[in-house]
């Protein structure tokens, strides 16, 4: 077996002139959840619909589970469970209709056919729906129903194209969990979203795409830490007595800088990501008799980052991914 | 997969056999329940019963039997050969704009078994109502009268009949323009109201049955030599669909075009042999460029392969495949080079036949042949070098193809009122203007010679794009047998 469930290299995919993928290449492991973000039009949906064989490359190669895309577009097929971002339904065809005819769709007969489909109705708790009307179902439902359909194979890969659109927030939890359980049956998940909070919490890594580009690939915890648009870390601090003690103290300690005062505090900045350096300040304040009761790095949400990354590459500065994609393609 | 309930052991469908092919159980599960056929099977059965029994009641009359025919004829004609069909208009793009096609293709599901399966799901509605209108014909046979091989052999007819008007439905439903399909609507809904009233309001239903009844071998033979014609219509129409929504992995041009080659080469054959008498081979090479035309509409507006898998049938036979391949890979490149051996082949049966007795029929036929064949090809050439802004190649074709023959009707009509030749001479490049040049002695061998110039030209310039487009293919062959000697 690869050693990678998805191996993206160099991908291009134009439509005339517009360049909806700009020569992507990343890896990701088996078993393991990636979020893809990035903005309409980034090129998230056509990526997609090449991995699923729904589409095919300008220029580059797909490999699912070291399988050719574009040379073996039936086997992929086998291999991998689709699920887009919208789907209808169909008229006068209840819930269990509807798998039994995907079921038979796939080849199954039998009491193979319907043991799948008891399976993933179960899996996704769509026994009580059996005889509900499909096209009569909430968004929530209708994305179990998805769900169940794309899992009726037992694919090593789910792609999932924001799958998360429109649900209401518990439909959101239950579907998190449903792919949480996948994974940790050894399913590899590729899934797409806008909300991005919500992807932090279920991915292993984060890809983000912008202009048929990858600027970020890591996980999500790296970007919650990682440093602010000028490069800095910032924390919140609490004390007891006057937060202007602790601006004044920033005042002679350079590497310190104030930003705000908060209600028993204030937030500041410090240059270095070395936690010695956040010690040796900590201690310093402690033995110039500030009275701290708080010391912590801020956490930043997903969507700043993103944002901050899109305003590092609008100002010039390429991302490192960006640097190495640009360097690949020269050489290739 | 994880968390079992408490679900029993006998959970799931039963209701159809596993045997049937899954679209047709979708869609007959499906089509079953809509409101339209429910509304039909009901409406027919309350007015046949109410029919018969008006006409027990008033049994003195002595046309009530065939009065009874006409009505069920009627009624059966309207429900299978106008409203069945028309529920197909829509099959396939519904599909294709609820994104569920996406989700078919990627099951084992192929295109054409798709359009089958939708298909067959509406003509087996049919055969239901076929079957319903079986015991008010028996009821029928008691009031005497009754031609009963005709009647049986005339509602076959109108069945078969709505079996290919289905399929061209279902098979232009694959279309996304609501455009494209509105005008076959609108087109279908005049061919058939203007066939209604012939058969039964102009006295053409006694006429058919006395046709199947006592009518000469000839005549029976020419009816089911249509029939023949309108069932390959309705595969062709299919076929066509198919190729609209096959994936990139797919090719059934091999299949298609062989099918359309035994059809020609099958109606050449039966022909020659049953050696009818007065109409020679001419009428089977009319029906041959039917086909051709057909074909050339498919094969023409095919996009042409973009991944190694799709030349898998024939790179992988050898040189010999490889050979054919010119002629058989998906795409328009090499459906053009089929349409021109297809060209060669029945000009070559042609005036090999006999039928064309003087230099004279030899210059129309030829400006038939060649002109048809311009006609068809003019649009390609016109495909081709707007291709860069065309999104959808078989509505451009299509737009190509139609205008020109409009054009080409306007300036026809030109002629009652502007000297003749002018016109014709002038307009002579636009499809489908030959037809108003042949056999016309005042033009002698112009036109003739225009239609060999025009064809050359726009075959040389068309060869010009085919090289470029199957040096690619070429290129995907020789991929596709390194990756499997691999």
């Amino acid at each position: 077996m690869s050693d990678s469930a998805i191996k993206v290299k160099n991908l291009y995919r134009y439509f005339g002139a517009l360049k909806a993928v700009d020569g992507i290449s990343f890896e990701i492991p088996h078993g393991s959840v990636c979020g893809f973000v990035g903005a309409n039009g980034a090129g998230k949906t056509t990526t997609m619909r090449i991995l699923a064989s729904l589409d095919y490359p300008t220029m580059g190669s797909v490999e699912i589970c070291g399988k050719d895309v574009t040379a073996y577009p039936d086997e992929i097929r086998k291999l991998i469970g689709w699920m887009p971002d919208h789907f209808g339904n169909y008229d006068h065809m209840t819930v269990l209709e509807y798998l039994d005819f995907y079921a038979r769709a796939l080849g199954y007969s039998g009491d193979e056919r319907r043991s799948r489909v008891r399976d993933v109705m179960e899996f996704t708790d769509l026994i009580p729906l059996s005889d509900r009307l499909s096209n009569k179902m909430s968004k929530g439902m209708t994305q179990r129903l998805g769900l169940a359909r794309s899992l009726i194979h037992d694919p090593q890969v789910m792609i999932m194209d924001e799958p998360a659109a429109g649900l209401d927030p518990k439909a959101r939890v239950e579907l998190k969990h449903l792919i949480r359980v996948l994974a940790e049956e050894g399913k590899t998940v590729f899934i797409s979203s806008h909300i991005l909070s919500e992807l932090g919490e279920m991915c292993d890594s984060l890809l983000f795409v912008n202009n048929g580009r990858i600027v970020h690939h890591g996980d999500a915890d790296s970007l919650r830490v990682g440093s602010d648009s000028t490069g800095g870390f910032l924390y919140d601090i609490q004390l007891i007595g006057e937060a202007q003690s602790l601006s004044d103290w920033s005042v002679i300690n350079p590497n310190v800088e104030f930003l705000e005062t908060r209600k028993r505090g204030g937030r500041i900045r410090i240059d270095s990501n070395d936690p010695n350096v956040a010690a040796d300040i900590l201690a310093k304040m402690v033995r110039d008799g500030l009275r701290i009761t708080e010391f912590h790095r801020e956490e930043r949400n997903l969507e700043d980052a993103f944002i901050d990354i899109l305003g590092k590459i609008d100002e010039g500065n390429p991302s490192p991914i960006q640097a190495t994609q640009t360097e690949t393609t020269t050489h290739s | 997969m994880a968390e079992k309930t408490d679900t029993p052991p006998s959970f799931g469908l039963r209701d159809f056999p596993d045997r049937l092919s899954p679209m047709l159980v979708k869609e007959l599960r499906q089509g079953l329940r809509t409101r339209t056929f429910t509304m039909i099977f009901i409406a027919l059965q309350i007015l046949l019963a109410l029919f018969v029994l008006l006409s027990i009641a008033n049994t003195d009359n002595s046309n009530a039997g065939e009065a009874i025919s006409l009505f069920v004829f009627a009624f059966f004609t309207i429900a299978v050969l106008i409203v069945q069909p028309i529920r197909g208009i829509s099959a396939v793009s519904s599909e294709i704009q609820e994104k569920t096609i996406d989700l078919m293709v990627l099951t084992r599901l192929t295109s054409w078994r798709i359009l089958f399966g939708k298909w067959a799901s509406l003509v087996s509605q049919s055969a239901l109502l076929f079957a319903t209108v079986i015991p008010y014909l028996v009821i029928r046979y008691f009031f005497g009268g009754m031609q009963l091989f005709a009647e049986l052999s005339l509602l076959g007819t109108v069945f078969i009949l709505s079996a290919a008007t289905t399929a061209l439905f279902v098979g232009f439903s694959a279309n996304k323009s609501i455009i494209f399909r509105g005008l076959i609507f609108i087109g279908a809904g005049f061919l058939g109201f203007g066939l209604m009233v012939a058969v039964f309001f102009e006295g053409g239903f006694d006429d058919f049955l006395n046709l199947y009844g006592g009518g000469d071998k000839e005549e029976l033979f020419m009816i089911v030599g249509f029939l023949l014609l309108c069932l390959y219509a309705g595969y062709y129409s299919l076929e066509m669909g198919a190729s609209r929504i096959a994936t990139l992995v797919e090719s059934t041009a091999l299949r298609k075009r062989l099918i359309g080659l035994l059809m020609i080469a099958g109606t050449m054959g039966v022909f020659y042999y049953l050696d009818i008498k007065y109409v020679g081979m001419i009428p089977a090479y009319i029906i041959s460029m039917i086909i051709t035309g057909m074909l050339a509409i498919d094969c023409f507006t095919e996009e042409a392969p973009q991944i190694p898998r799709v030349t898998k049938t024939l790179a992988s036979k050898g040189i010999i495949g490889r050979a054919l391949g010119i002629i058989f890979h998906r795409g328009w490149h090499t459906g053009f080079c089929f349409i021109l051996v297809l060209f060669a082949i029945l000009w070559i049966v042609l005036i090999n036949s006999n039928d064309l007795n003087s230099p004279r029929d030899v210059s129309n036929f030829w400006i038939f042949h060649a002109g048809g064949f311009y006609s068809a090809l003019l649009p390609l050439l016109l495909v081709q070098l707007f291709q860069s802004k065309i999104s959808n190649r078989f509505i451009a074709y299509l737009t190509f193809l139609v205008g020109g023959l409009s054009f080409a009707g306007i300036a026809y009509i030109m002629t009652s009122f502007l000297p003749y030749e002018s016109v014709v001479m002038g307009l002579s490049f636009l499809p489908g203007m030959f037809l108003g040049m042949i056999d016309k002695k005042q033009l002698e061998d112009l036109p003739s010679l225009l239609m060999t110039i025009y064809l050359s030209i726009t075959v040389i310039i068309l060869f010009i794009y085919f090289f470029k487009e199957y040096k690619k293919t070429l290129s995907l062959e020789k991929q596709y047998i390194n990756d499997k000697n691999n």
